[in-house]
């Protein structure tokens, strides 16, 4: 009886356990998608951060290069006159608030040392400017690679991010 | 009575005579060297873009004051274009597409600056790069030739070649990096190397330099690309892409740097 006790009490715990965490896991889910037809993608924003130029332009390349691959919507860059008047376009600006320039060199004789990170503060508006979405996203390198192939993590991230938050339907 | 006769004819001969000169004075080419908006003053309309255009005829660099019709912004894509100009006494007369005559007034007037030294006119050699992203029709990390044509910026590879503009390119910065001496899949391999030699080669390294540059395509889409090549290469390529006609945030940035305790690399944010 005593040991029946014990297990009842760890498995209604667990049980509580589980049940606190999943209105948790459900408010980390976009509750609906936002509809976007194109994707304008406005040069990176470095106002606050000493960025190198190689580092915003391959941030923004990158960014379109993975958005492109999505294959969902329309990508156009910044300046495109095409962009203008298309119906159901989000513009996506990215502004960067944080940037460590590590070491390749350190990266490989000590692994543990010379990581290059940059933070992003990517925002999702609309034609007129109302926000839509806005998060922070990390681009690293911290193992094998230049200091640049932090941009494409970053890309990546943010692609992956306009998958889960946008619908072309 | 004679006199009076002779008087007049003398000067309906000057005033035709005037009127000829100014019907005469002819049209110059002008070349549009850089766009810049407009700062209105405090009773300027804030809805109507305005932009200073810097346009260098002969030896004179004029900047007049330019306001597009309503809904045209390509008047910021032009810097590099030449046309036809007639200098006025307070404004430069030029024709559109259409033929039709507009007048700008003439803000400021001053010496042209001589265009480039003798030696930044030769032909640049081509230069081994690679570009590590941005141009259109050629892969990432793909090795090629760089070289400066006429007015245009050619990266040519084995998959292909990718031509821009040269009055087209809005920015040009350069930098600097290194790579691994031993790199690519042997240089993955001796990562794996007994005793810690993996990690003792990768302290042996090239240095690079970079090559960042902004361009707008015939949308007026904004794109970049970075270019890496041997030490030494960078500097010569910007200053050829500045001598016909490109833009870069870097040349102003070096004098700036001179007066400000900021680190060099604040000074080439774009």
């Amino acid at each position: 009886m005593k040991q029946f006790c014990r297990v009842i009490t760890v498995l209604s715990f667990f049980v509580s356990i589980l049940g606190g965490s999943q209105p948790l896991w459900a408010q980390q889910q976009p509750r609906s998608k936002i509809k976007a037809s194109a994707i304008r993608v406005e040069m990176i924003q470095s106002d606050e951060v000493s960025l190198p130029a190689e580092f915003q332009v391959a941030l923004y390349e990158n960014l379109i290069q993975q958005l492109e691959k999505e294959n969902s919507w329309h990508v156009y860059r910044e300046g495109d006159q095409n962009s203008n008047k298309v119906a159901g376009l989000v513009v996506l600006h990215n502004t960067v608030r944080g940037f460590t320039q590590g070491s390749e060199r350190k990266r490989q004789v000590t692994t543990v040392a010379g990581a290059t990170s940059i933070t992003v503060h990517c925002q999702f508006t609309d034609s007129d400017g109302k926000v839509l979405l806005e998060r922070d996203l990390k681009g690293k390198v911290r193992f094998f690679g230049a200091n640049l192939k932090a941009t494409n993590d970053f890309a990546k991230k943010a692609a992956a991010l306009a998958r889960q938050s946008l619908s072309n339907s | 009575m004679y006199m009076g006769k002779t008087v007049g004819v003398l000067l309906l001969g000057l005033s035709m005579l005037s009127g000829l000169a100014i019907a005469t004075t002819s049209y110059e080419v002008g070349t549009i060297m850089a766009v810049t908006i407009h700062q209105g003053g405090a009773g300027a309309d804030p809805s109507v873009a305005s932009y200073d255009v810097s346009v260098n005829i002969g030896n004179t660099s004029y900047v007049v004051l330019y306001t597009p019709p309503l809904g045209t912004n390509t008047v910021q894509y032009v810097a590099g274009r030449q046309l036809l100009v007639q200098v006025r006494e307070k404004t430069i007369a030029f024709n559109d597409e259409l033929g039709r005559t507009t007048e700008v007034p003439i803000l400021s007037r001053s010496t042209a600056a001589p265009r480039a030294t003798p030696v930044a006119q030769h032909a640049l050699a081509p230069i081994q790069s690679v570009q590590l992203i941005g141009l259109l029709g050629v892969k990432n990390n793909a090795k090629g030739t760089l070289s400066v044509e006429g007015d245009t910026l050619r990266f040519a590879s084995s998959q292909g070649s990718s031509d821009i503009s040269v009055a087209n390119v809005e920015d040009v910065v350069t930098g600097n990096d290194s790579q691994r001496v031993i790199r690519g899949k042997l240089g993955t391999l001796s990562m794996l190397g007994p005793y810690g030699s993996g990690r003792f080669l990768s302290l042996f390294r090239a240095k690079l330099d970079t090559v960042t540059i902004k361009y707008r395509d015939g949308q007026g889409g904004l794109h970049g690309a970075v270019f890496t090549m041997q030490v030494g290469q960078a500097e010569p390529l910007k200053q050829e892409l500045v001598a016909r006609g490109a833009h870069s945030s870097a040349a102003i940035q070096v004098e700036a740097s001179a007066n400000s305790s900021k680190p060099a690399v604040m000074e080439e944010k774009p």
